[in-house]
């Protein structure tokens, strides 16, 4: 186990380093972000100054060098824009979003099993067919879209939840049906397919015929073997949904990372940028080493090396 | 429109040398507006500091135990509150208006009143003097006297913030002098009519705090001595102000102020008819009727910003010829184009410079499809490929969009292209456009402020316009002091560039807000808001 | 046996005609698709009061055509799709092959590009690239094909892992054939069906992109119409002029629909295990 997780963790690093080079490279072949800093006219000696107060007068691969060197130890940086500390300004915006994420994959694992199992349980009748529509509908609804309808419909007309902001509780709702719609269609063709598969498998049937299996011994039986599928996909939903959340904060003025990241595009802020892609990275990373932990749990036979 | 601030390098213009003193009749009417705090408050400023805390702890009168915080909703978040580093009018610009005194306070009209200084003169050229308020304090207790103006003014003038203020180059400012605890000595290396521009927005804050304190403590709790203290920040979301009661100018009618970042359009419109919010900034022509309802209205204001097609001097030969830049004014029917997607609610460009002091005589380009196609023949550049640029700011894609259509019908081949906010304002600082781009110019009312931006070595000069014989007479007006000489150069100026077609003449933005029926006040043309002049009606 | 996959026939037909409409649009669309009208702007579809009947599906904000730009739109969204698909399949399909039969130190590179493609936040990554590069077909192409490559490379990796060590594959490099043959010969064609199922379902999530995308500001060339920035300009108009953002919505949803049923029926056709 140990081995394993000393493995596994490397590999993280590795991938950690990759996303980082990947982010610097992307962002310094820009161009000089300077240019966007400063009011056009400000003087060139206040330009140079500049320049070497936010270290952008050193050579590329130092750069790099120094923001690897510092990000070991937790620094990573201060931001062009905001003139604060990048892992203050990203660790205050991860709650917001971790948040939103977490709302939304909660309704997607609920209804995402709930509509699967439903599905699989009702095969080929009305109800079947109704989750199929609707799990076809939402793979295919573009989220944004469904996020400004939500707020006309809910929020302007009905008048029964707020139109955006994070201040109450209920302010989450609009914004995780949103982000969740498709990770919950996903889940429940997920979920009723591999039920399926594992009610049709011989020894079941086998089982089933010779009157061996409970009803219930039979479903928890089934969930338990279509658990696993689940939890890989939902260690990359998870994952998915804090990449998506983007779009949809900007919608619902919610005050996660990823209006962070696009301000800090926008303003050629590269400090926070390359901390708050780092961080949602890591985020994506550590997920899925849960998953393969959780993994270990539910199927003893898996063996991790 | 989501942009930077544009700072100006200003020439010496109209302003003329004479002192300005407090008490002066226009001044007073104006203190009066903003005098509507009870007046117990202001009797409170004279007690002791012991009277005071006292006061302090007890429940403040005046305001209505009930009231709901005052909500501004913008499309941005504010991302510094240093006021050494302000990086657009608003919000930024409004939050640091709140929460910091400058030296001058700048009118919505552009004219000029006491802040921070009781009076100003122009000692010598290059000396200004300043008298300063007494009995003025810092949010946290620290008092305000000539020191602290020196400590602050030298501080704008180091990195990082002497890339984001503008009060040395913009003033040529040589030194900042204490010559008594209540007097200061602006020095400058050349005389400069231009003093009092910059000093609206340079900003004083608590200097100890200043100096003792982390930057970026600092950039995140601002403290100054503005009539609000500053509360909170919930990145992303929002900023809380609470209103200073021992403010000099009296407690501001309203207690306390949210700003709030809500990026989408509809939702600032929604939040406004649902209630949750009291201002609603950046509203479209084609949105401000739907901003209406039982809870808000909408109030639109011709703001100083004039929306123009940029045409570029450093690309595509055909735009080099005069004859081919008014065939583009001829070809495009503004008149259809504010009636229909603006709504009504403005007017075409009239000239460069703003009105009042614009040439009446000046007329907008006659929409005439035919006299555009013959000034094409006539230049013999008929049928070239044309890129039509814009940004992510609202409205400029339809904008751009319909001259491209008008272009089309006199002959041109437009080529749209759509860029990235950063993108589009590299472009512009490298001058990089080489055809039409949709850009607004926001000024002050100041003509020569307003020419300067198109002589060749005008560093907001984003097309490149290079013409020796208005460069001289631009300059030549920033150095006449006679008024009555400069106003007929800059005239002939006016007329002269208005002549050349250095842009599609387009018209004055709009600036719409959307206002709970609850809140009274008057918005600015200029994108401030300033909330503590506002006040909750009934 | 199986009974009609109605599902796969009706994904079928809604592709269809997607690719019908795109292929004919100079002749179907009632008007140019950039033909503006400043004077008719924001005219509602023709059943609804005040609508003409000469725009059946109503005006957008500069007064052109929703269903000739509808209808036009499907260009972008169908080309996008399966272009980004294609060149993703090409990509992802190829490093997948490389990494599932060299195995070791080529695998463990492609394995950690794989990684480290997953873990970077993609939509960011878009905007950046298309923000500062300029957007433009090829580049949205490019851009797409980035997000949809891993899908490809999994899936073919772990396929390649088991057949190279069936025994025909093991025969043929007995008897010495090349490799490069081994791998076109032997190998690919064994992998086709779950390619061609994982290319339906990018296609589907390049279409999907796109529009977001144009939606966010980046992307396509915006004098071509294209329905994700249909979406863009109909957003602030939802409670207005409904219809400039609706329909472009719906085509969005219809195609892409057709493209995941089709998807659904081709990976059950393929694989009749996986069958439900």
């Amino acid at each position: 186990m140990s081995t394993f997780l000393v493995r596994r963790l490397f590999s993280a690093c590795l991938v950690l380093l990759g996303v980082s080079l990947a982010t610097f490279m992307v962002a310094r072949s820009t161009g000089d972000p300077i240019t966007l800093l400063v009011p056009s006219n400000a003087t060139e000696a206040a330009r140079t100054e500049l320049r070497a107060h936010l270290g952008l007068d050193q050579p590329a691969p130092v750069q790099y060098a120094l923001f690897l060197l510092h990000a070991v130890q937790g620094d990573l940086g201060s931001s062009f824009v905001y003139k604060q500390r990048v892992l203050d300004l990203v660790v205050n915006r991860l709650g917001a979003t971790f948040e939103l994420a977490l709302a939304a994959f909660a309704i997607a694992l609920v209804l995402g099993i709930g509509l699967g199992m439903l599905a699989a349980l009702k095969r080929n009748t009305v109800v079947d067919f109704a989750i199929t529509a609707f799990t076809m509908m939402g793979l295919a609804i573009p989220p944004f879209w469904l996020g400004l309808i939500l707020i006309i419909v809910f929020a302007v007309r009905l008048q029964v939840l707020p139109v955006s902001g994070s201040d109450t509780a209920a302010a989450v709702i609009l914004p995780a049906i949103t982000l969740s719609l498709q990770s919950t269609a996903r889940l429940a063709r997920l979920l009723r397919s591999s039920m399926i598969e594992v009610l049709e498998a011989d020894y079941i049937r086998t089982a089933r015929a010779k009157g061996l299996m409970g009803r219930r011994v039979l479903w928890l039986h089934a969930f338990r073997n279509a658990l696993i599928p689940l939890v890989t996909m939902a260690g990359l939903e998870l994952g998915d949904l804090i990449s998506s959340a983007v779009v949809i904060e900007a919608i619902f003025a919610w005050p996660g990372l990823g209006r962070l990241a696009i301000t800090a595009v926008a303003q050629r802020d590269f400090p926070l940028l390359q901390g708050a892609v780092l961080v949602a990275a890591a985020c994506f990373v550590t997920i899925n080493l849960l998953v393969d932990w959780l993994y270990t749990r539910i199927d003893p036979r898996v063996v991790l090396r | 429109m989501k942009e930077r601030k544009h700072p100006f390098r200003l020439a010496v213009s109209d302003l003329g040398t004479s002192a300005f003193v407090a008490g002066h009749p226009h001044h007073k009417t104006r203190d009066a507006q903003m005098t509507t705090a009870p007046m117990m408050n202001r009797r409170q400023i004279g007690q002791g500091a012991a009277a005071l805390a006292v006061l302090l702890a007890m429940p403040r009168s005046g305001y209505a135990a009930d009231a709901k915080p005052v909500i501004i909703a913008s499309e941005e978040d504010v991302s510094t509150l240093d006021p050494h580093l302000i990086r657009n009018n608003h919000p930024i610009g409004t939050v640091v208006w709140s929460v910091f005194d400058s030296l001058v306070r700048r009118n919505a009209d552009g004219s000029h009143e006491p802040r921070l200084a009781l009076s100003w003169e122009q000692a010598e050229p290059t000396r200004w003097r300043f008298k300063l308020r007494p009995d003025v304090m810092f949010h946290n207790g620290e008092n305000f006297d000539a020191a602290a103006v020196v400590f602050n003014f030298n501080r704008m003038n180091v990195s990082p913030y002497n890339a984001e203020s503008q009060l040395w180059p913009g003033t040529n400012l040589k030194a900042v002098v204490a010559v008594d605890p209540m007097t200061v000595d602006l020095v400058t290396a050349e005389p400069t009519i231009n003093m009092l521009y910059w000093l609206e927005e340079a900003f004083v804050g608590a200097p100890k705090y200043l100096k003792d304190t982390a930057p970026e403590v600092v950039s995140a709790n601002p403290i100054g001595s503005g009539p609000y203290r500053f509360v909170s920040w919930k990145q992303g979301d929002r900023v809380t102000l609470t209103a200073n009661p021992t403010y000099w100018n009296g407690a501001p009618p309203i207690k306390d102020v949210v700003f709030r970042d809500i990026p989408e359009l509809s939702s600032r419109i929604n939040e406004l008819k649902a209630g949750s919010v009291d201002v609603a900034v950046g509203l479209t022509p084609d949105t401000a009727g739907g901003a209406k309802s039982p809870n808000s209205k909408v109030v639109a204001v011709n703001s100083l910003r004039k929306m123009h097609m940029g045409i570029s001097f450093t690309g595509i030969a055909p735009l080099k010829d005069k004859r081919v830049r008014q065939a583009l004014n001829h070809a495009v029917d503004v008149q259809t184009m504010i009636d229909t997607l603006q709504g009504g609610m403005t007017k075409p460009l009239l000239s460069l410079v703003n009105p009042p002091n614009n040439d009446p005589s000046l007329k907008p380009f006659a929409y005439d499809v035919e006299k555009a196609k013959s000034l094409l023949k006539a230049a013999g550049q008929e049928g070239f490929e044309l890129q039509v640029a814009y940004g992510r700011y609202p409205g400029a894609k339809e904008v751009s969009e319909t001259v491209a259509s008008y272009l089309e019908a006199i002959g041109l081949k437009p080529k749209l292209e759509a860029y990235e906010t950063g993108r589009f304002e590299e472009m512009l600082k490298q001058k990089a456009f080489t055809g039409i781009y949709y850009y607004g110019w926001a000024s002050l009312i100041n003509p020569s402020v307003e020419l300067v931006i198109l002589t060749s070595d005008a560093v907001d000069n984003s097309n490149g316009y290079n013409n020796p014989e208005y460069d001289k007479l631009v300059k030549t007006a920033s150095v006449t002091l006679d008024e009555a000489k400069r106003k007929a150069i800059l005239k002939q100026a006016e007329d002269f560039i208005w002549d050349e077609c250095p842009w599609v003449y387009l018209w004055y933005l709009p600036a719409i807000y959307g206002l709970s029926t609850r809140l009274d006040y008057a918005v600015r043309p200029d994108e401030y808001i300033e909330i503590y002049r506002a006040k909750l009606a009934g | 046996m199986r009974p009609v996959p109605w599902l796969g026939v009706l994904g079928s037909l809604l592709i269809a005609v997607a690719v019908a409409v795109a292929v004919t649009a100079p002749w179907i669309a009632p008007a140019k698709p950039t033909q503006l009208d400043l004077r008719a702007r924001l005219a509602p579809p023709a059943w609804v009061d005040g609508g003409k009947s000469n725009h059946l599906l109503g005006t957008d904000n500069v007064g052109r055509d929703v269903l000739s730009r509808v209808i036009w739109g499907s260009r972008i969204s169908l080309t996008v799709g399966t272009a980004a698909a294609l060149l993703g399949m090409l990509l992802g399909s190829t490093l997948g092959l490389l990494a599932g039969y060299f195995r070791g130190g080529v695998d463990a590179v492609i394995s950690w590009l794989i990684n480290v493609q997953l873990a970077f936040p993609f939509t960011l990554l878009a905007i950046f690239l298309l923000g500062t590069v300029g957007g433009g077909f090829a580049a949205v192409v490019v851009v797409l094909a980035l997000a949809t490559w891993v899908n490809y490379a999994r899936i073919v990796r772990g396929q390649v892992l088991a057949i190279r060590e069936r025994d025909y594959v093991l025969a043929a490099r007995a008897v010495g054939v090349p490799t490069g043959r081994t791998l076109l010969r032997y190998i690919l064609p064994n992998t086709a069906a779950p390619i061609v199922v994982v290319a339906s379902f990018s296609t589907a999530q390049a279409i999907l992109t796109q529009a977001a995308l144009s939606f966010l500001g980046v992307g396509i060339d915006p004098s071509v119409p294209s329905w994700g920035a249909m979406l863009d300009e109909g957003r602030n108009y939802l409670q207005s002029a409904w219809w400039i953002a609706v329909f472009p919505g719906l085509a969005i949803a219809l195609t892409v629909l057709g493209v995941n049923l089709l998807g659904d029926w081709l990976r059950d056709w393929l694989d009749p295990k996986s069958a439900a």
